[in-house]
């Protein structure tokens, strides 16, 4: 296999990478999207006190299969005087943008489809074609309503891009790097629990506000208000275009969530199985004071299973790390829609230029100050002040 | 020396022909189309495709910028630009059939000719830099360390330019608001 594959042309290679990751990638988005939509039905009826999805397969886990094949076979409604290219190629045009989120994501170790010097700046350029699909949607639709919900998301969209960019630069200050691979080694060099949810807890707080507006999702999901206006931009759409809409927004939120763990979380880092019973081993020995038969016989498990540190197995054990936080974050944000009610445009435009990006800035200001009294001061003794940084983590090392 | 063909048969230029296409055909677009919503769409368009030529020349990090602020920002500004003015006006302009030849046209044309004259003359002289092989462009923290050192001044200037004119877009909005 390996020597029929070295064989090949290096032109072939390329092309049949490209088209394997790609593929892979579609199918990857396309199971989040059938897991995390039944997923938000769950909690949506469990935090609501209702049944919910419950009879097809697995207890309603299934539900996305049934759901996708009846708007496959629905009738395409569309309406007269549409402005009919950009009414069929809005879906697709988000669709892409949202897929396109995944190539650089590091989903395990050395897991990135395209590990891109450019890592965040490209997430933020992609981001900026969501509002050119909105507004293609909102525009071709010819309805007043679905132009409302265009211009309402485009508007809300452009304001939280600059203040997502924003709370994202003090991540990247304390890298020094954009490639989101790079931010999770830092965070795995920086030891236990090296995340970057502490030392920038502004920023976390500020992007997960912010990605939420981003996401169009509630209770910022003025631009499909559904009492104010039906549904938005895609109030006129039907069948298997809408089903792409609702592609989309999940893949959108998983997508978001994924970035969110791997710049806040540490990403694919996690212990693994060896390294959870060394530890447990030596708790059990007290810590290396005394030994004995439990704590002894956990230590030579983690041993015995020591080839789980490399290879596959270290991929595997990234991997589940990484689905774990993004879902932790998924599950974040369906909570956070199933709680509080949406707010006004004007509140939403009033949080985001007048509190979030000033926070964002001042974020910015206050790293750089640590980072460089932390840089240029590293051989001060021991003080409260650089216990703190120490603490925080800022210190350089 | 004589000039290398194998270039015209690899896979970077096809690519690159394409991406060209794609750039030309919709700034012509651009400019002939009777909607003022699709012109500006096919805007975004070239933006893209002029992003993919930067793509194909490793030039990662003025890709993601072309499309980030050109393709996103510019061309949402654009969108807006529309929507606040008379967005019925738009709808009827697109019943009425625009003349084709006017007076007008041929000064519209002179004027395209000694434009493109002009460019086609700058970029003769101006003896660009071959691309170097083995993706040796610039990388993100080598322009951030320029920016920040051999070319801080420009940046300043262009950052307090942009003040500048964020303090005028206040005062004329806060003017505006005031009359109410």
């Amino acid at each position: 296999m390996v020597a029929l594959w070295n064989n090949l042309p290096h032109l072939v290679q390329i092309w049949l990478l490209g088209l394997g990751k790609g593929s892979l990638i579609l199918v990857w988005c396309l199971a989040n999207f059938a897991f995390a939509m039944v997923l938000e039905r769950k909690v949506s009826a469990w935090m609501q006190n209702r049944v919910g999805p419950w009879r097809s397969g697995l207890h309603g886990w299934l539900q996305a299969i049934p759901d996708l094949l009846k708007l496959f076979v629905k009738e395409y409604i569309e309406p007269r005087n549409v402005d009919r290219p950009l009414f069929i190629l809005a879906p697709l045009v988000g669709f892409l943008s949202a897929v396109l989120i995944w190539l650089i994501v590091p989903i395990g170790p050395g897991g990135t489809a395209m590990n891109l010097d450019i890592g965040i700046i490209f997430i933020a350029a992609i981001t900026g074609y969501d509002v050119i699909a909105i507004f293609m949607a909102g525009w071709g639709s010819n309805n007043k309503y679905s132009l409302l919900g265009a211009m309402r998301g485009a508007a809300q969209m452009i304001s939280y891009e600059v203040t997502l960019v924003m709370s994202i630069i003090g991540v990247v200050m304390m890298v020094g790097s954009l490639r989101l691979s790079d931010i999770v080694e830092a965070q795995v060099n920086r030891g236990f629990f090296g995340w970057f949810l502490l030392p920038q807890i502004i920023g976390f707080g500020v992007f997960i506000i912010a990605s939420l507006a981003e996401l169009n999702r509630a209770p910022f999901d003025l631009s499909e208000a559904e009492s104010e206006l039906v549904s938005g931009y895609h109030t006129e759409y039907s069948g298997f275009r809408w089903a792409v809409f609702a592609l989309t927004e999940y893949i959108h939120l998983v997508g978001w969530s994924s970035i969110a763990a791997t710049l806040f979380l540490g990403g694919w880092s996690g212990p693994n199985l060896p390294q959870v019973l060394q530890g447990l081993g030596n708790i059990l020995n007290g810590l290396g004071a005394f030994t004995n038969v439990a704590g002894d016989a956990v230590s030579n498990a983690a041993v015995s299973i020591g080839f789980m540190n490399t290879g596959m197995w270290a991929w595997a054990v990234g991997f589940i790390w990484f689905a774990l936080k993004t879902y932790l974050f998924v599950f974040l944000a369906m909570w956070i829609r199933w709680t509080l009610p949406r707010v006004r445009i004007d509140q939403l435009m009033d949080l985001g230029w007048k509190f979030l990006l000033p926070v964002s800035l001042f974020n910015i200001f206050l790293t750089g100050v640590l980072r460089f009294v932390a840089v240029n001061y590293n051989g001060l003794p021991v003080s409260l002040g650089s216990f703190t940084l120490r603490l925080l983590g800022l210190w350089a090392n | 020396m004589s000039p290398d063909y194998a270039y015209l048969h690899s896979g970077d230029f096809i690519i690159f022909a394409l991406l060209a296409i794609v750039a030309l055909v919709s700034a012509f677009q651009m400019v002939i189309v009777r909607l003022i919503t699709h012109a500006a769409l096919f805007m975004a368009l070239t933006f893209t495709a002029v992003a993919g030529i930067f793509l194909l020349m490793q030039a990662e990090f003025v890709a993601a910028i072309q499309i980030l602020v050109y393709a996103g920002a510019i061309t949402t500004m654009v969108i807006f630009a529309i929507m606040l003015s008379g967005l019925r006006d738009i709808k009827a302009e697109r019943s009425q059939q625009v003349r084709r030849f006017g007076r007008s046209d041929y000064f519209v044309f002179v004027v395209g000719l000694i434009f493109a004259a002009f460019m086609t003359y700058i970029y003769v002289g101006a003896h660009l830099p071959l691309s170097q092989p083995n993706g040796s462009m610039a990388t993100v923290k080598a322009i951030g360390t320029s920016l920040f050192t051999t070319y801080v001044i420009p940046f300043e200037a262009a950052s307090l330019l942009l003040l500048i004119a964020m303090v005028g877009a206040i005062i004329l909005t806060a003017k505006e608001a005031d009359q109410q």
